[in-house]
């Protein structure tokens, strides 16, 4: 597997994983600080599934999002200055200031949104499949979509009506343990949400969300399957949350060390960098590191420099005309 | 010259504005990595570890141990490794000095947030009571008010944008509406229109009249009208026809004020009073409304639950506090850096009296049906915090020490306040005290905190004349009343309790045989 | 110009945009119907009361979609596809449905616009039937135009003659924002005279079905008959009166109203969507806000009780706002 992906495509994986994680860490400090409004949800130890989804997908492809989505927006190409700027609430964010964290999104790059509602995008995916579909431009829709988002009754309706109408779609449920609080033990029946899909008719399989290889793999199948009208597809990958629910969330349902263990053993940095030892030596690796967080750093630094929305936009944007 | 950098009061959850440094975990002079826990946090509702966002040297700690802090303040020095005291001490002063007390990288933003409001008011919705004005100052024109220019007369062609009543304008005062511009949807021509053409073309428009209102009065039958029968005998009186009146009283009715108010509106009213209304006495200040705390309604729900289910009667007893207050300024004055109060005596007689009489340590579970009794005393006992309560327990309190008890009891109570007790620290316990003495209450009963069998209520010794071997003597005297579950615990029972507790503390030595 | 129902105008105007424009496309239940069963060529329903029958026929099954029994992905999969490229009318039947269906609309497609900053738009129409006086009972007889009215980035219209069915539907499919169609179906059988070319009336922009100086009554979709009738019967008493069908709600013709309410200083609103929090108390408010130095007399509201919608004749009609009730109001206004 590692074989198929040249190395610039390789490096252009890791880039962007460290591209999340940096973000993302980077955000777990700025929080601290108390100069960000609103909710935060890090995507922080789920690097590999964004990663490995995106990778396969063209920038016409769309892709529809959690609440914890700046992980996907940076893997769909979406541009982190701007994305840093909206967290801070600025007009110069990706949305103008007016969606923040939960609400990232960029068409022109394919990214319809993270989504403030759980179970959000697998309707909203299978619209754009639906789009797909009828103007024949081959394209292809992917919905993110967590093990909690995952018990949602319209995911159960937006994969019937993408079997039933054979949209060129692709589910991929993220399990990272944890739906906000509570344990996927707990809450998903059955344990095993690709049985779930498997029932509506579709392919369905579980990988390791933690290794950016099983996922790309999985993916890249189920993207010809799409692209060649042979419908949709569902895949459950297996990750680890590292941070909490949100910023601020004490994480009281953890077991102790397990955040530590976790950072330890199940780390998709890590596990990517080990499995192409061979290919590509640590220094060019570490050398993107290093950019990536001067990238970050700069995007902080003009988004805290940045000027919040002007008043007027508070009544612009509602309607196209009114 | 190292260069310096501040540690600031971090910002958990969306509601915290402020936070106490309860521990600090770095010393001074000490490196700590990225991500090394440095101090501790304490918020309303939790303790968290701060955990360090980069790596380097604390130089000076800005807010020591209990100082609280607002979101964003600087909490200490730090600095990579090298920097001397008098780098320090400046940079301190330096951030002494700043008039902006928030970090330095902050305060660009804090300011936009301030002046973004001020930019540019939002636009106001376009406004529509002058068009009202104007048509209702069209429909009872004052005479020679309205002039229009002469540019504008003439007669509308057919497939003119305008709106029902802007024609109906027109052609009242022979106006041409090809002449006007419209500002509505699709270039439609509305009333407000027409007046700003007929004043840019230099006629005038009739200030709008003072608005009358007929005083229109029913004349239908109102036999069927709900009403209050006082409400309706005063109508008749008046003369007021009750389709008039409001209904505002229960059921829909009109009721006597309706009436009233009605009859002051048709002038029926000679002598009323000026205002109905203003009889109504009016609260000076609207009251303050709080949403109840998850505490405040937890301890409800379990306390209405106890008051519902659990059959309470409540026993009293008088102890003497003489020999027990003797004891405790002993053991105070003999044991150094111990300080031991009375409510900690009372809970080791209280430990004593229920080994003594074991029934009484025991709770009820209902689901099995069973009285489950304890082999130790777990004593919970309450302390109050801010808007509601807690129980945190002395376990075991039989097999302690007095110095022991104590010294639990402190942590407890600061673990309570701080909010960072476990939940195997206040929850489960086989008997409680609540004690309402540091108030000057003398008596009070207490609800049981289920499934526990037993509260104990003790209220403040105060001193009373007693007979003692015939001569009247003062003593210190604590009213202690015992409430139990019926279901679990008899008269008999509790009463023996009591008697066992009074003995123990009348004469603490028989706590140690 | 020819004579059309309420219906065929609905259908006249989706088939013309349709042939104008490949991006609009036809999603809901039954759209063409009898897919898996046992005559699986033939166009079986046409939509459940036939409003959209014939359209399959000429745009096959790509371009008409029938989907499963699931307003909830209908709706999502219609704002999905809306804010990638096409244009879907899609069909919610029964817009009492919407409890189903609403995240769609009311956290998705309603908020796409604003909350990306301007960058996203959402050219849905959603179609439902809406109304009572069909013996449908509590849950198919609702009007629930009045929520929608309620949500920021939703547009609202309810027509009340085949002429405007048509003109508001094209006017909405054309229309970049996600729309709310609301189509009353006691109308479906009215018949009207109706252009054969494709024409637009704008959104926002009330009718007057009577013009007089009196009385001012407003009211929607077939309730506007009722306060014609009201109006003409005054008429006879020589009570005059506007009456305004402000066609649709949001966005409202404001300056339609005021401007006759300043006039005859006297309001009655007639409204089947709720008793309390409705369409009539929304333009209640906006007399008594802006245009209460004008009123002559308390605002006049004929609603229905506050109860659901009853499945009997006998009661359906006790229910429902009428003319007559609507003409006691006039007259109670005028002192007689």
């Amino acid at each position: 597997m590692v074989m198929q992906l040249d190395k610039d495509q390789l490096l252009q994986a890791y880039r962007k994983m460290s591209e999340i994680r940096a973000f993302e860490e980077r955000l777990h400090e700025e929080n601290a600080t108390g100069d960000i409004p609103g909710f935060i949800h890090l995507y922080t130890g789920e690097e590999a599934i964004a990663v490995g989804v995106c990778q396969n997908l063209l920038p016409t492809d769309y892709i529809g999002s959690t609440h914890r989505g700046h992980g996907h927006s940076i893997a769909k190409g979406c541009d982190i200055h701007g994305m840093m700027a909206e967290v801070f609430g600025k007009d110069a964010g990706v949305c103008r200031g007016k969606g923040g964290s939960m609400h990232i999104a960029d068409l022109s790059k394919g990214m319809l949104g993270a989504n403030g509602i759980v179970g959000g995008a697998p309707s909203l995916a299978i619209g754009a499949a639906l789009t797909a579909k009828t103007l024949k431009n081959g394209g292809v829709a992917v919905s993110f979509t967590g093990d909690g988002g995952s018990n949602q009754g319209l995911v159960f309706e937006a994969m019937n009506m993408a079997t039933v109408l054979q949209l060129p779609v692709i589910f991929i449920f993220e399990n990272n343990g944890y739906g906000e609080g509570t344990g996927f033990d707990y809450a998903v029946g059955g344990r095993d949400i690709t049985k779930r899909s498997s029932g509506f008719g579709m392919p369905s399989i579980r990988v390791d969300g933690t290794d950016f290889f099983a996922v790309y793999e999985a993916v890249s199948e189920a993207v010809d399957r799409a692209r060649t009208g042979g419908g949709p597809t569902s895949i459950e990958c297996m990750a680890y949350r590292w941070h909490g629910h949100f910023e601020g969330d004490p994480g009281l349902y953890r077991a102790k060390g397990e955040v530590a263990g976790l950072r330890k053993n199940h780390d998709p940095l890590k596990i990517f960098r080990d499995k192409v030892r061979d290919q590509i030596k640590a220094s060019e690796l570490d050398k993107i590191d290093a950019e990536v967080t001067a990238q970050v750093d700069d995007a902080v630094k003009q988004a805290r420099a940045a000027a919040y929305p002007p008043a007027e936009n508070l009544l612009a944007d509602v309607y196209v005309s009114y | 010259m190292a260069d310096l950098k501040t540690l600031e009061m971090p910002k958990y959850g969306l509601s915290m504005t402020e936070g106490t440094v309860a521990n600090w975990l770095v010393e001074p002079g000490q490196s700590f990595d990225k991500g090394q826990e440095v101090c501790e946090v304490e918020t309303s509702k939790i303790t968290n570890v701060f955990e360090a966002p980069f790596a380097a040297t604390l130089y000076a700690v800005i807010a020591p141990k209990g100082t609280v802090l607002p979101v964003g303040a600087p909490m200490a020095v730090v600095g990579e490794a090298g920097a001397t005291p008098a780098e320090v001490e400046a940079f301190v002063a330096a951030l002494n000095g700043a008039k902006e007390p928030e970090p330095a990288v902050a305060a660009p933003a804090k300011a936009e947030a301030k002046a973004a409001p001020k930019a540019a008011p939002a636009p106001a919705p376009k406004a529509a009571a002058t068009v009202a004005a104007l048509a209702k100052s069209i429909d009872k024109p004052v005479a020679g008010a309205t002039v229009v220019p002469a540019a504008l007369k003439g007669e509308t062609p057919e497939g003119v944008n305008a709106s029902s009543r802007a024609l109906r304008l027109a052609q009242k005062l022979g106006i041409n509406l090809a002449l006007v511009t419209g500002s509505g949807a699709e270039g439609r021509i509305s009333v407000e229109d027409i007046e700003v053409a007929v004043r840019a073309a230099g006629g005038s428009v009739a200030a709008p009249a003072p608005a009358e209102r007929a005083k229109v009065e029913s004349h239908a039958d109102d036999s069927a009208v709900p009403a209050t029968p006082v409400a309706r005998r005063l109508a008749q009186k008046l003369g007021v026809n009750l389709n008039d009146c409001r209904a505002t009283g229960t059921q829909g009715r009109v009721c006597r004020d309706d009436v009233l108010l009605a009859a002051q509106k048709l002038g029926k009213l000679e002598d009323a009073p000026a205002s109905v209304a203003a009889a109504v006495p009016q609260p000076a200040e609207d009251p303050v409304v709080t949403p109840m705390s998850g505490m405040r309604r937890a301890i409800g729900a379990r306390l209405v639950q106890s008051k519902l289910e659990a059959p309470h009667f409540r026993l009293t007893t008088e102890i003497d506090m003489s020999r027990l207050n003797a004891l405790r300024k002993e053991i105070n004055a003999d044991v150094p850096g111990v300080k031991i109060s009375v409510n900690d005596l009372l809970i080791k007689a209280v430990a004593a009296a229920l080994i003594k009489v074991p029934d009484v340590n025991v709770c009820y579970d209902a689901e099995q049906q069973a009285i489950v009794r304890y082999p130790d005393a777990d004593i919970s006992v309450a302390v109050a915090l801010n808007g509601g309560l807690i129980t945190p327990i002395v376990k075991a309190a039989n097999r302690k020490s007095v110095t022991d008890i104590s010294k639990e009891v402190v942590a407890l109570v600061t673990k309570a306040k701080a909010g960072t007790l476990q939940p195997e620290e206040f929850q489960g316990g086989s008997f409680s005290i609540s004690n309402l003495g540091m108030f000057g209450i003398t008596q009070f009963d207490a609800i049981i905190n289920p499934p526990q069998g037993a509260i104990l209520a003790v209220g403040a010794a105060i001193e009373r004349a007693v007979p003692v071997k015939g001569q009247v003597e003062i003593r210190p005297i604590l009213t202690a009343t015992l409430s139990c579950d019926h279901r679990v615990i008899d008269g008999a029972l509790g009463a023996q309790f009591l008697k066992e507790l009074k003995r123990f503390a009348e004469a603490p030595n028989l706590m140690l045989v | 110009m020819s004579t059309k129902s309420y219906r065929e105008a609905i259908k006249d105007a989706i088939a013309q945009e349709m042939r104008l424009d490949d991006t609009v496309v036809v999603i809901g239940e039954d759209q063409r119907g009898g897919h898996g069963g046992h005559q699986p060529e033939v166009e079986a329903l046409g939509g459940v009361l036939g409003v959209t029958k014939g359209l399959w026929t000429e745009f096959g099954s790509e371009r008409v979609i029938d989907t499963p029994i699931t307003e909830s992905a209908i709706i999502g999969m219609a704002a999905g596809a809306a804010a990638t490229g096409l244009r879907p009318v899609a069909e919610l039947m029964f817009m009492d449905f919407f409890g189903v269906a609403f995240d769609g609309i009311y956290n998705q497609a309603a908020k796409f616009r604003y909350m990306f900053g301007g960058k996203a738009k959402a050219p849905l129409v959603v179609r439902g039937m809406v109304g009572a006086g069909f013996s449908a009972a509590g849950q198919h007889s609702q009007s629930p135009y009045h929520i929608f009215a309620s949500v920021p980035g939703l547009k609202v219209v309810c027509p009340s003659t085949p002429y405007d069915a048509k003109g508001l539907l094209i006017a909405s499919i054309r229309d970049d924002d996600p729309v709310m169609f609301c189509e009353n179906k006691i109308l479906y059988d009215m018949k009207g005279e109706v252009p054969d070319e494709p024409y637009t009336i704008p959104l926002g922009v009330a009718n007057y079905t009577r013009e007089g100086e009196d009385v001012t009554i407003i009211a929607l979709g077939s309730l506007v008959h009722q306060a014609n009738a009201a109006a003409d019967r005054l008429a006879k008493d020589g009570i005059t009166c506007d009456v305004i069908d402000p066609r649709t709600i949001s966005p409202l013709d404001e300056t339609a109203i005021l401007e006759s309410v300043a006039a005859t200083g006297r309001v009655v609103i007639v409204d089947e969507s709720a008793a309390r929090c409705g369409f009539a108390h929304d333009v209640a408010a906006l007399i008594a806000s802006k245009g209460f130095d004008y009123l002559r007399a308390p605002i006049e509201l004929v609603l229905p009780p506050h109860t659901p919608v009853p499945f009997s004749p006998a009661l359906e009609k006790l229910w429902l706002p009428d003319a007559a009730k609507i003409e006691a109001a006039a007259r109670k206004l005028m002192g007689a």
